[in-house]
């Protein structure tokens, strides 16, 4: 089964049936990229070829995630748990910029990792990932953890996009309306995809 | 209130505190109850949008998670503002077992409660009846098998499918009664299968105590004060507590009255009750035993996600609903002592991508596609039980802020044994 798709699909087509506040929202993520307050220019270059990795996508123009993530970090809206073996948050996003940058000198003697193609890139990922990186930043924290929370924060704000909605087929905002053909086989109208898949 | 000083100060209006400010307004007391968070309006403050309500309704204050196995803390675990927890909690209405009770006995592990389940169980009846659980015909586990005030949820996709699972492998499931309104009571709207419980119930049919017992308290004269967190309870001369000092908007404000209720969660209460030092209480207020903050108890909480050939669409409904609890209690031949629920939790998208990349370990074109069939997957959590170990400890660090930092420790060697 290759994955699914949803071409037709556009979640904001109904946005005038949804709540204001939840509209105001979403019109605003839309509307008002955060402006760079945390990273410095090298950084962000860093962090945005890494996260054009880690959710790739070929957009002309790409859902923003790393001014989110700048702004995040900036506001310093930690998450609610810092592992002791672990760094701060804004300190564990510019050791995983510097890691990065590391690898690409270590590895393909480039001068930072946004120059390196993709393939390059995903290796030096995956070196961080599995702890075989030979970058002495990286060696200070615990590898795994650190690299899935890095994308889990990335992936966060990429899912926040309405088009992301439209990418995985999500129904959208509910309210003040409701969800009435919830069964098996059924949808409403407005839902994205097939109907009548299997027969309840 | 006819003086400024009022009987009684709650610490903390969630889950706990909203019922007691309720229960001793409604009985005649003065009541001022402060909160950390806001005071929260339910259509303008809450949203369908997952990112903007994480951010809003978890207590995401740093907390530093040790020991051998560090658990996550943060996001769903403890809730800010008025309802706490409540405000995000799936909503499922369980009674606990008899032998839930008496743990040393039945399994030789844990410690036996001193009351029972025949002591608690006029007040689940009267919980239920105050919320309007809603619930099946019968329900299969347990003391209690109905009925409940209000009939069963529809199942939706995905619930259907866990029964589906359970009918072809021969175990008993049902859908789990819950605090989310089947139908419309006098003040509030029936479920509108939106699929939001845990990031805030816009239509107010899931009932967190914000809707519940808040405006009950507040009926009945208790006054709140949101955006107050308590950060020393002080002592006076006599030994008691006479007043608490809280921040307010920057500022250090006092309450004083004349009993204090502290009811701020397993975490934030012992780091209230040890940050309260003073020459009278060295080791912090309740503290003689030296047992605040230990035995610090959470439950496991696994998931599984499965996909299908058909579109499940599991964004729709209840975000908990079907259940089963074939596994408990303890049967012969399992190579474990307690149990645990094995219950639907769908998952809105941004909270699927994460159980990807946590779970799965996936990343790159994989997540992307993983998440393209965001709609063909069903996730069900597995709610399991830890023994209290005196090494599972709350302590404060020794930075300055001292208040404001929870040290958690989980002994991995416990939970691994259950």
């Amino acid at each position: 089964m290759s994955a699914e798709s949803y071409p037709d699909y556009n979640v904001l087509d109904r946005m005038e049936f949804w709540d204001d506040h939840t509209r105001q929202i979403v019109e605003s993520r839309l509307s008002s990229v955060p402006q760079p307050a945390f990273f410095t220019k090298e950084e962000a270059a860093t962090l945005r070829a890494a996260v054009l990795r880690l959710l790739p996508q070929q957009r002309e123009t790409p859902i923003p995630v790393m001014p989110f993530i700048d702004e995040k970090l900036a506001k310093n809206r930690t998450d609610g748990t810092q592992y002791v073996d672990m760094p701060p948050m804004q300190e564990l996003w510019r050791m995983f910029i510097r890691s990065l940058d590391e690898e690409a000198a270590h590895t393909y003697n480039k001068q930072n990792f946004a120059g390196l193609d993709g393939e390059a890139q995903d290796t030096v990922l995956r070196a961080l990932e599995k702890g075989e990186s030979r970058s002495s930043t990286w060696g200070r924290v615990p590898a795994k953890r650190s690299f899935q929370q890095i994308i889990s924060i990335a992936a966060m704000f990429y899912y926040a996009h309405p088009e992301a909605w439209n990418e995985v087929g999500w129904g959208g905002p509910k309210h003040p309306e409701r969800y009435v053909r919830i069964e098996c086989g059924r949808k409403d109208p407005e839902e994205p995809g097939r109907v009548g898949d299997v027969l309840g | 209130m006819s003086s400024g000083k009022p009987d009684v100060v709650i610490i903390g209006i969630g889950g706990a505190g909203a019922v007691i400010a309720a229960k001793l307004a409604q009985a005649g007391a003065s009541v001022v109850g402060l909160d950390a968070g806001p005071h929260w309006n339910s259509e303008s403050d809450f949203a369908s949008d997952e990112l903007s309500m994480m951010d809003k309704l978890f207590w995401l204050e740093n907390r530093i998670s040790a020991g051998h196995d560090p658990i996550e803390l943060g996001r769903a675990n403890s809730g800010r503002g008025v309802g706490g927890g409540t405000v995000h909690f799936v909503g499922y209405a369980l009674r606990f077992h008899e032998d839930d009770f008496r743990t040393k006995t039945v399994d030789g592990v844990g410690e036996n409660w001193p009351i029972n389940y025949n002591d608690l169980e006029p007040y689940y009846a009267e919980v239920e009846k105050f919320n309007q659980v809603s619930g099946p015909t019968f329900f299969p586990w347990g003391a209690y098998h109905g009925p409940y005030p209000k009939r069963s949820h529809y199942r939706a996709c995905m619930h259907e499918t866990f029964r589906r699972g359970c009918e072809a492998l021969g175990i008993p499931s049902t859908v789990g009664p819950m605090f989310i309104l089947s139908s419309a009571t006098k003040d509030r709207p029936g479920c509108t299968y939106r699929g939001f419980c845990k990031f805030g119930c816009m239509p107010k049919s899931k009932s967190s105590t914000l809707v519940t017992y808040v405006p009950h308290a507040l009926k009945y004269g208790a006054k709140i004060i949101p955006n107050a967190m308590v950060v020393r309870l002080n002592v006076g001369k006599d030994g008691t507590v006479r007043s608490v000092t809280y921040l307010s908007e920057g500022n250090e404000r006092e309450q004083e009255g004349d009993t204090f209720i502290v009811s701020a969660y397993s975490i934030e209460t012992p780091r209230l009750l040890l940050n309260s030092k003073s020459e009278q209480f060295p080791e912090g207020i309740a503290n003689s035993s030296g047992m605040v903050g230990k035995n610090l108890m959470v439950h496991s909480a696994d998931f599984v996600i499965g996909k299908y050939e058909e579109m499940i669409r599991q964004y729709r409904g209840p975000q908990g609903l079907a259940l089963t609890q074939e596994w408990y209690t303890r049967k012969p031949g399992d190579g474990f002592v307690r149990g645990y629920t094995i219950e639907t939790e769908t998952l809105q998208p941004i909270e699927f991508s994460q159980a990807l990349i946590k779970g799965k370990g996936v990343w790159g074109r994989q997540l992307i596609e993983d998440m393209r069939d965001y709609n063909h997957y069903v996730s069900f959590g597995i709610v399991g039980e830890c023994l209290p170990s005196e090494n599972s400890t709350v302590t404060l660090t020794v930075e300055a802020l001292a208040a404001r930092t929870a040290d958690y420790i989980i002994d991995a060697k416990q939970r691994f044994e259950l």
